[in-house]
């Protein structure tokens, strides 16, 4: 089984969540909220175990350190072998996605449920 | 502050205070490296007004606990743990010796299958006795019999699997195991009877190994399988040959004369605390398994002192001075550690 295909949603939406520019731990759990329409919490256990296997993967790494209100922050960097992969998750998931549209519009699915608007 | 504000402060100190006490479910060097930016995210995400860390945040943060101890990526690197070390020695050290229990039932089965009449019963609270038992066995309750003695030798399987480092299919294969074997088993006097809860505790063993403990176990698993396939070869042919009367010399152990067993026992303790010496980890691990393998043994024997039929001081001794070696050696491991001296290497 291919690492990519492997890969779990969580860790596809932490990865999509640093696209935009380096966020701290807080700030990836609310990022990774906004863009799952408040369906994924991302615990801070499973935020960190994801965290330490993407840089053993060197998908992303430490860009830097800074105290709020005495509160340590580090923020994470998505590297160029992140974005790669993650640019490949995403066709494969665009792709699987397409087809199963496509299967759905076959069978008469209604648009609205399909994502069209009406 | 108004009094309201001063309220959520002291809310605040006691959730604070409550979240970096449950961050000692973390290894020290991860807590070193991550506490205060971990507090820092567990304070951000809580909700105002809140004093008790939330039940699924606490799982999350066990189960990293977990991950991390058993060698999982720790900022990014692998870090060979000690808990790791310990799961690892545990999966290998249960393996043999279930691969050793399941071969050896299993060959003696098949010799007296093929080498009629006479019925050899082993088990491993009498690891050097033989039972001959009168008449011929074959009966309706042989089927069972086979199934029960086949299984277990399946364990063989695993050995081989950790030698050559297929962690992902012995993890399964263990469990695979493990349930059959648990669905084989009557009632709960024969899982107390059988191996089942030392093969429930290789397996747990086996399913936490990761990271760079999930290695091939090459020298200990080629050794062992070696071992075991040749004490099943010579359980196997022992049914016709006089080696049977060396056997029945050693047939001491647990049964008649505990002089003998006990001396063999402490042969083995004192290897072990040599062991110890160097590091904690095959002697805690001996000791769990040990107790995994014995523990239910001792219990139905106190349940049911008179099916036993044997006298298990031997047995009673080897598992509690296995866990007085261990825990003394885990003693002085955290003592020295405290002094500041140089950890003790972990494998």
């Amino acid at each position: 089984m291919s690492s990519s295909s492997s890969r779990t949603e969580q860790t596809f939406q932490i990865l999509t969540a640093l696209v935009d520019g380096p966020l701290h731990g807080y700030g990836i759990i609310q990022e990774v909220g906004r863009l799952s329409d408040g369906r994924t919490r991302l615990r801070v256990g499973t935020l960190y175990g994801a965290l330490d296997r993407l840089s053993g993967e060197g998908l992303l790494v430490l860009d830097r350190e800074e105290t709020v209100s005495g509160r340590l922050r580090r923020y994470y960097r998505l590297t160029d072998a992140g974005a790669q992969v993650l640019a490949e998750d995403a066709e494969r998931i665009a792709r699987q996605a397409a087809v199963a549209l496509e299967r759905l519009k076959k069978r008469g699915a209604p648009r609205a449920s399909l994502g069209g608007t009406a | 502050m108004s009094g309201e504000q001063e309220d959520q402060s002291e809310h605040g100190e006691g959730l604070e205070r409550r979240y970096r006490r449950l961050l000692c479910i973390l290894p020290k060097r991860y807590r070193e490296a991550r506490a205060e930016e971990l507090l820092s995210v567990l304070m951000e995400t809580s909700a105002q007004g809140r004093r008790w860390p939330e039940v699924r945040e606490t799982l999350s943060l066990a189960r990293l606990g977990m991950r991390v101890r058993m060698g999982g990526e720790s900022g990014g690197v692998l870090v060979d743990t000690r808990a790791g070390a310990m799961a690892r020695a545990v999966g290998i050290a249960g393996s043999m010796l279930l691969a050793f229990i399941g071969a050896i039932s299993l060959a003696q089965l098949m010799g007296n299958l093929m080498r009629p009449p006479g019925l050899v019963v082993w088990t491993y609270w009498h690891p050097f006795a033989w039972k001959i038992a009168d008449g011929h066995p074959y009966n309706l309750a042989l089927e069972r019999t086979i199934w029960r003695s086949a299984v277990p030798a399946g364990w063989l399987l695993v050995l081989a699997l950790l030698a050559l480092g297929w962690w992902q299919v012995a993890r399964v294969s263990a469990l695979a195991l493990f349930l059959v074997s648990a669905y084989l088993t009557v009632d709960t006097v024969t899982i107390l009877r059988e191996e089942t809860v030392l093969a429930g505790v290789v397996t747990a063993a086996l399913f936490a190994v990761r990271g760079v403990h999930a290695r091939p176990a090459r020298l200990a698993g080629s050794v062992a399988f070696a071992a075991v396939l040749g004490s099943a070869y010579w359980a196997f042919k022992l049914h016709s040959g006089p080696e049977l009367k060396a056997v029945m010399a050693l047939q001491a152990w647990g049964a008649t004369d505990d002089t003998h067993a006990l001396a063999m026992a402490a042969a083995a303790v004192v290897a072990v605390g040599v062991v110890a010496r160097r590091s904690v980890v095959w002697p805690v691990a001996l000791a769990v398994v040990a107790v995994a393998a014995l523990g239910p043994v001792l219990v139905r024997a106190a349940v049911h002192p008179d099916y036993e039929g044997s006298n298990l001081v031997p047995l009673s001794f080897l598992a509690a001075a296995l866990v007085l070696v261990a825990g003394v050696a885990v003693v002085r491991d955290r003592l020295a550690a405290r002094r500041g001296r140089p950890p003790v290497p972990i494998g």
